[in-house]
């Protein structure tokens, strides 16, 4: 199997700054590929890259096995869903959604046809009339959506696409995007500084960091097991914990992460210390235990009877929940 | 507004002159520090534009009136300054004066208490736009003729006729005189081409370039109409009609000797009043009826007839002096030759300007009023 | 001691911050009043008065003022001399209008999505600069670069295109003796003073639309052609109107230029300050004032309905 998306040694540089610096990377046909990364990380360059708005200065691109350095993107076959999503203001939804048609020279009535499909995959039937400044974010996103689809394109490429949507509306667009990628069965790949985003949605993600992907895997795989401390500290607040405290837990000298949900409290166990923060999370408490200098965090389900501040506390662990890395 | 309404001066003029006359000033007493002028700009010179040219200075320190000057840019602009109030003098034009005199807005001068009256020129000293039933309404300041300016390259003798800008013809290079010749963008130069006919077409009755009934009208017109096909751009502003000299390739235009005396300094260019005659500007100092500065203001109009004055102000503004030594006497700049180019010996050819009112010599309601002038010359210039 | 929940006002500035915070409205009435009463008083009613002249008229014998209301002299703008005037500075406010647009987009252009930093200020300063100097200087100056023996005839006779000139100049209607005696030399004058009004807001339109827009439009196929007109010109289109009814409504109302370049025949504000002076034709001269304001009207209304504004 061919794959969609495929990075050889690719890299961007902007003078001095290394924005991606000799990325590999494939994507393969039909997945939902996250690239996560903090701001600056080199996401949203790879995203250009892909899409053809940056040119990279080495290495090459492959879209389904073909070379695009010479392809400009309006004869690329991938459409964008843009972060701020770009729809045109002068122009009603159905004019917006149809507008990759429009300028494909499709008649008016095939390509109206057309985009009120689209609308109704996206649930905005009946919306074509409005301009944009009258829908809300959430039914901007869908247009934005809609317009990227109409095209047919063979990957899909989703600019922070949820940023701008209150909780809730993220949540119920993240299940409707992984849906509508299993129906049309086309290769989405969406840029996110959301890790939870990335985890939930995704079959497979990057993690970038500095122009460069810290770690390539599966959401459990990059969970469970990150690579680095950037990893295990930015994809969920793990504690990660120095050699030395590795050792004392009865580990190598090495770099190693632990969950807080790994974490008990127990009358007796390998980490003993102060509490000195103690966190509300609706479903549970957070508390903050330091430790030989070090802060650990361990989440305490509701039920379980909460600290005092400033008070001692012991915590147990499984010792196959630390998770030993390759940093030492 | 106000000024509209005085356009009827004929019937006013009538109701000055049966009116009581305003009492005269009778002896000219102590300075009261300061006199107020308005004027056109460059006719009460301190120095300050050409140090050589100061004729106020000396007449602050002897008479101890300091003066203030209001430069104006119209006519209009003049009698509507008067009409304010505060001013005591005017430096004003045949247009305006008899509008003043008809408005109450100056009063009658007692020319005893000029000594230099008697050394006005003569052909000035009752003259119509300041004159009225014998009473003096101010002193002669300074008058000058619309000459007829001409490039001596191309015209080795000058022409002697207006025909060079009213005729398509080819001038004595040989070349024709489309697009070399300018006219004044006025409706005043209705004027010129009435004089013009008068000379021309004696059977059209004009006797006055500036009352005209629809017939002579018509003609003048017409004769405008045909001045368009060779005028390229008409003149309205005397430094760019000195350009229009030097870079566009003007050779014949009727204009003033302020153009002519700048210009022949350094270009081939002369002037001459034609066989026709020509028209002009006479200037009068006037005296504001409610004048607060009576005394500082007789004192100044005694001062502006000194021949010094007079000498000087001619040569600056190019024109000719009220006072007839000032070209000959030496005690300014001016000279016997300077006076005849301004065309000091034209006197009678030229026909003073004054505004063509309906009700003129030739019945009530006879003539074309000035303004169906201004917008029938807008239409000539059209090319209607 | 407790200390009490609210601190006294500690003199007239207090209680005139509390008087404002109960009753905003207070406030804003009190800043706008003074604005609003000039614009009300001097504004309006001095254009009022305008519009009240052009319904009175000019006795044909008197030369007096009728204040009677009428149409007549409505009725005399239709006069073929005057309704020529107003024919005459309509062209050409409607080609320097053109021209402008045509030469200030793409330098808006280039300001807007390509000038940074020092480029973007060399730009501003470019734009600015012919705007600080006198007008009337700028109009003399064109005079001599436009006359018969002036820099553009020199520079068509050193490059041997002096028929190209001649050319342009034996053009029926618009040539004349020389550029600065036709009404090409008015338009190009025109086209020139009031360009900066045309780039501005120009400028300031394309700078709103977001690069976004331009790679969306890309993204979906549309070519550069077909981004421009379907994008960055619909976008473009309020600055692009803004600007004209800068050139538009400047080329109706100067009468400076053409008394000094072209062929003196009159414009709108020329025929305005005859009129008004010596004349003392005030009606007409109002009613020739209203002319600009009915035409600007239509031209505004018209832009409206084409969607010139939607993008707003």
């Amino acid at each position: 199997m061919t794959s969609a998306v495929e990075f050889q040694a690719v890299s961007r540089h902007f003078g001095a700054t290394k924005a991606v610096d000799a990325v590999d990377l494939t994507i393969a046909e039909g997945a939902f590929f996250a690239m996560l990364g903090p701001s600056g990380s080199g996401k949203t360059t790879c995203l250009r890259l892909i899409s053809g708005f940056e040119k990279p200065t080495s290495g090459q691109i492959r879209i389904f096995g073909e070379d695009v350095s010479a392809v400009p993107p309006h004869l690329r076959h991938v459409n964008t869903v843009f972060q701020d999503y770009a729809l045109f203001p002068h122009m009603n939804v159905r004019d917006n959604v149809a507008y990759g048609l429009m300028v494909k020279g499709m008649a008016r009535t095939p390509r109206y046809a057309k985009a009120e499909d689209m609308l109704a995959l996206v649930h905005l039937d009946g919306y074509g009339d409005r301009k944009p400044a009258q829908l809300s974010g959430g039914q901007r996103q869908r247009v934005a959506l809609a317009r990227a689809l109409v095209n047919e394109p063979r990957v899909l490429l989703l600019d922070e696409p949820l940023g701008a949507l209150d909780l809730k509306l993220r949540e119920a667009m993240q299940d409707e995007l992984k849906s509508l990628q299993k129906r049309l069965g086309i290769t989405f790949v969406f840029v996110t500084h959301d890790q939870s985003e990335a985890l939930s949605m995704a079959d497979s993600l990057a993690v970038f960091n500095n122009g460069r992907i810290a770690q390539i895997g599966t959401p459990t795989d990059i969970y469970a097991h990150p690579k680095t401390r950037f990893v295990a500290d930015f994809v969920g607040s793990s504690n990660v914990l120095p050699p030395a405290l590795t050792q004392s837990l009865g580990g190598p000298t090495k770099w190693s992460s632990l969950r807080p949900e790994a974490l008990h409290p127990a009358p007796f166990g390998p980490i003993t210390g102060t509490v000195t923060a103690l966190r509300y999370l609706g479903a549970g408490h957070r508390v903050t235990v330091t430790t030989q200098g070090q802060d650990i965090a361990a989440h305490l389900p509701s039920g379980t009877a909460t600290p005092q501040v400033g008070s001692q506390m012991t915590l147990t662990f499984d010792p196959a929940a630390l998770h030993v890395m390759d940093e030492a | 507004m106000q000024k509209i309404k005085l356009m009827g001066t004929a019937a006013l003029c009538l109701a000055v002159a049966t009116s009581p006359v305003v009492a005269q000033v009778t002896a000219v007493g102590d300075s009261e520090g300061q006199v107020n002028i308005v004027a056109w700009a460059g006719y009460i010179e301190r120095g300050e534009s050409d140090p050589a040219f100061d004729w106020v200075t000396k007449f602050e320190a002897a008479s101890g009136c300091k003066v203030n000057v209001k430069t104006a840019n119209t006519s209009d602009e003049m009698v509507a300054l008067m009409n304010e109030g505060g001013f005591d003098l005017v430096t004003a034009s045949g247009d305006a004066s008899l509008r003043l005199i008809a408005g109450k807005r100056v009063q009658p001068i007692n020319i005893d208490l000029i000594p230099s009256w008697s050394t006005v020129d003569e052909r000035l000293k009752n003259a119509s736009w300041h004159t009225v039933d014998g009473v003096h309404y101010g002193v002669p300041y300074m008058w000058g003729p619309n000459v007829l300016m001409y490039n001596t390259e191309v015209f080795k003798e000058a022409p002697t006729s207006w025909n060079v800008v009213f005729e398509p013809m080819d001038l004595p290079d040989g070349k024709p005189n489309a697009g070399r010749v300018q006219a004044y963008d006025g409706p005043i130069h209705i004027a010129d081409a009435a004089q013009y006919l008068m000379f021309h077409k004696p059977e059209l009755g004009i006797t006055s370039p500036y009352e005209l009934n629809e017939d002579q009208y018509k003609a003048a017109l017409d004769l405008l109409r045909v001045q368009r096909t060779i005028v390229g751009r008409y003149w309205h502003d005397a430094f760019i009609q000195m350009d229009d000299f030097k870079n566009e390739g003007v050779v014949a235009s009727g204009s003033w000797p302020f153009q002519v005396g700048l210009l022949a300094a350094d270009s081939p260019i002369a002037s001459t009043i034609p066989q026709e005659g020509a028209t002009g500007w006479a200037d009068t100092t006037m005296m504001h009826v409610d004048s607060a500065n009576p005394n500082c203001a007789y004192k100044w109009m005694e001062h502006s007839l000194a021949s010094n004055l007079q000498s000087d102000l001619s040569v600056w503004f190019g024109a000719n002096p009220a006072v007839l030594a000032a070209c000959t006497d030496g005690r300014g700049m001016q000279t016997a030759e300077g006076c005849t180019a301004n065309g000091l010996d034209n006197f009678d050819k030229i026909r003073f300007w004054t505004t063509p009112i309906a009700n003129c010599s030739q019945g009530e309601g006879a003539c074309v009023p000035y303004y169906r002038w201004v917008s029938d010359y807008i239409g000539v210039i059209g090319g209607r | 001691m407790t200390a009490p929940a609210i601190i006294p006002p500690r003199g007239l500035a207090d209680r005139l911050t509390t008087l404002f915070w109960r009753h905003p409205r207070l406030l804003l009435s009190l800043l706008i009043a003074p604005p609003l009463l000039w614009l009300g008083v001097v504004y309006l009613g001095s254009l009022a008065a305008l519009l009240l002249q052009s319904f009175y008229s000019i006795d044909e014998f008197s030369g007096l003022i009728v204040h009677e209301f009428t149409l007549k002299t409505y009725g005399e703008l239709l006069r073929p001399s005057n309704a020529d005037v107003i024919l005459r500075t309509l062209g050409m406010a409607i080609a320097v209008t053109i021209a402008s647009a045509f030469i200030a987009f793409p330098i808006a252009y280039f300001a807007a999505r390509y000038a940074k930093g020092r480029w973007k200020a060399a730009f501003y300063l470019g734009i600015m600069l012919p705007l600080w100097s006198s007008y009337l200087v700028k109009v003399y100056a064109w005079k001599l670069i436009l006359a018969k023996e002036g820099i553009l005839t020199w520079a068509t006779e050193a490059t041997h295109t002096s028929w190209l000139l001649n050319a342009a100049l034996s053009l029926p209607g618009v040539g004349g003796n020389s550029l600065s005696t036709s009404y090409i030399g008015t338009f190009l004058t025109f086209t020139y003073v009031w360009l900066p009004f045309m780039i501005l807001p120009m400028q300031a339109s394309l700078e709103r639309v977001p690069n976004s827009m331009l790679e969306a439009a890309a993204d979906l196929g549309a070519t550069a052609r077909q981004t421009f007109r379907t994008v960055v010109l619909p976008l473009a289109m309020p600055g692009i109107v803004a600007g004209s009814i800068f050139t538009f409504s400047l080329t109706l109302g100067d009468y400076i230029i053409p008394q000094i370049i072209g062929t003196s025949a009159s414009f709108i504000g020329m025929a305005v300050y005859q009129l008004q002076g010596t004349a003392g034709n005030i009606p007409l001269a109002a009613a020739f004032a209203v002319v600009p304001i009915v035409i600007m009207l239509i031209y505004l209304s018209l832009a409206k309905r084409a969607g010139a504004f939607d993008a707003l």
